[in-house]
């Protein structure tokens, strides 16, 4: 366990070896590249109620239509 | 184009593409509300008419809309509005949502209760700082029903590591449920929930188009959180085993025993969930791959995986297909027909019991599509868009009383504002 845990550090200390120079980061400043989450807080609050395994998080309150 | 016009207008351009540049990863990490509504490129044909700098005052309204087959309809208005500025490295913001809930559905109904309606109230407040490489964000929220009141707040540190290609963060939340019965207040009856919320991630610039998410969360739950509404239905263990997925009320009723009694659920859940999500910009389009894995003390195991494809019609439309596939299994404790076994010295009903079919083995899909339309030049100081979206939901029940499918309708339409 200890040793996947390491090579997955690893990996993720050398995927991003890719130099980006600032005037060339026009697409990750793009809006579309910075949503958080596609859904909106109606909708998330929706999958929330509705899937056991979505809920959790700290707006899954009730409010599910459910009895 | 003037050479000094030219040369003045492409430093504009610079500056606004390393201040979003910035604000992308933090904007990874937001806690509410979507992507803010950034100056992006200067559109052929425009002009900027300002420098970069100073602070934006942001607003939003949505109205969304839910109606399933088992009928339940819920209407959602809600406003936000804040104020940023990425030079100085802040963002303030609150929103303020209702919930109106109408139900009848059919374990509603199964129990002859009539139609019912509730409204929830919920505000919250957020915010973050951080002008140089460490940055800080925490938010607040209050959720309010006649039976339930939520109160929660976290915070969420972050860091832009190796020249801001890297950032990593950190967040904790804290959650206090009361939850309590409609017809009694608080004081006579009340069960709290705690919930601690762990997170930890990072995003990783993979190239000059792509950015790599990966995080985790653990959420450690303790208290009753049984529905105080929920009766189970009991059957013996012959009449158990005539009970299809699916079953109808009638014959639910026609087979179960006469003891109906609450539901009651472990009283502690700890649950575990990774995330990995992939962005990819190319010249006109945004491709959004994400996957996310959950496990929890309960027994629960899901996997919920979704697609989105941004495309850019035209300078001032964007459209968004996107599907979603979600997959649960059951409870450890999860039973369609619970049995009774009848001992010398009494009636033994399961100790752990729950009729909630969203604790139970699950399936669905989601299919929607979104309209962003900016209403002004993207470089405007004051910037005008209209988001309209509808998704449509299918979910299968796989071993469930009453209902095996739902098909559902979710649609939203906003309008977001920032001003200079």
């Amino acid at each position: 366990m200890k040793k996947r845990i390491v090579v997955l550090l690893v990996a993720l200390a050398t995927a991003s070896c890719t130099r980006v120079a600032p005037y060339r980061r026009g697409r990750l400043a793009h809006p579309s590249m910075a949503q958080p989450s596609s859904a909106g807080p109606g909708e998330q609050h929706m999958r929330a109620v509705q899937e056991g395994a979505v809920g959790g998080d700290l707006d899954a309150t009730s409010g599910c239509g459910c009895n | 184009m003037r050479p000094a016009a030219a040369a003045a207008t492409e430093r504009v351009r610079h500056a606004a593409m390393t201040r979003a540049a910035a604000a992308l990863v933090c904007g990874l990490w937001a806690w509410t509300g979507g992507a803010p509504l950034a100056r992006a490129e200067i559109p052929a044909g425009e002009t900027a008419d300002q420098t970069a700098g100073g602070a934006t005052i942001e607003g939003s309204a949505e109205l969304s809309t839910y109606a399933d087959s088992d009928n339940v309809s819920v209407l959602t208005p809600t406003v936000r509005a804040g104020i940023r500025d990425d030079t100085a490295g802040y963002r303030l913001g609150a929103r303020y949502l209702v919930d109106v809930v109408s139900a009848a559905s059919v374990d509603i109904v199964s129990t002859a209760s009539s139609r019912w309606r509730e409204v929830r109230h919920a505000l919250s407040v957020d915010g973050e700082y951080g002008p140089g490489d460490v940055r800080g964000a925490g938010s607040a929220s209050i959720s309010v029903e006649p039976d339930y009141l939520s109160l929660s707040a976290g915070v969420r540190p972050s860091w832009k590591l190796d020249d801001d290609h890297i950032t990593v963060a950190v967040g904790y939340a804290l959650g206090h449920d009361t939850i309590g019965r409609a017809d009694a207040p608080f004081a006579v009856f009340h069960r709290t929930l705690v919930r601690h919320q762990l997170a930890a991630g990072a995003s990783l610039v993979l190239g000059p188009a792509s950015v790599l998410w990966l995080g985790t969360d653990a959420v450690l739950e303790r208290g009753d959180q049984s529905k105080p509404y929920r009766y189970v239905p009991m059957f013996d263990p012959a009449a158990a085993a005539r009970i299809p997925a699916g079953a109808s009320p009638d014959l639910v009723n026609a087979l179960r025993r006469d003891e109906r009694p609450l539901e009651h659920l472990p009283t502690e859940r700890n649950r575990y969930a990774a995330t990995g999500r992939w962005l990819h910009r190319s010249s006109w389009a945004t491709l959004r791959i994400e996957e996310r894995l959950y496990s929890d003390s309960w027994g629960q195991l899901a996997t919920t995986t979704g697609v989105g494809y941004a495309m850019d019609v035209s300078s001032r439309t964007t459209l968004t297909p996107d599907v979603r596939f979600h997959l649960q299994s059951g409870t450890s404790f999860w039973r369609r027909a619970p049995v009774v076994a009848d001992t010398g010295s009494g009636t033994v009903i399961p100790r752990l019991r729950t009729g909630d079919r969203e604790l139970g083995p699950l399936a669905t899909v989601t299919a929607g599509l979104e309209l962003k339309i900016l209403l002004t030049g993207s470089y405007a100081t004051t910037r005008l868009a209209m988001v309209l979206r509808v998704a449509g939901l299918h979910t299968a029940f796989r071993d469930a009383l009453f209902i095996s499918q739902r098909q559902a309708v979710f649609s939203a339409a906003g309008f977001e504002g920032a001003f200079e």
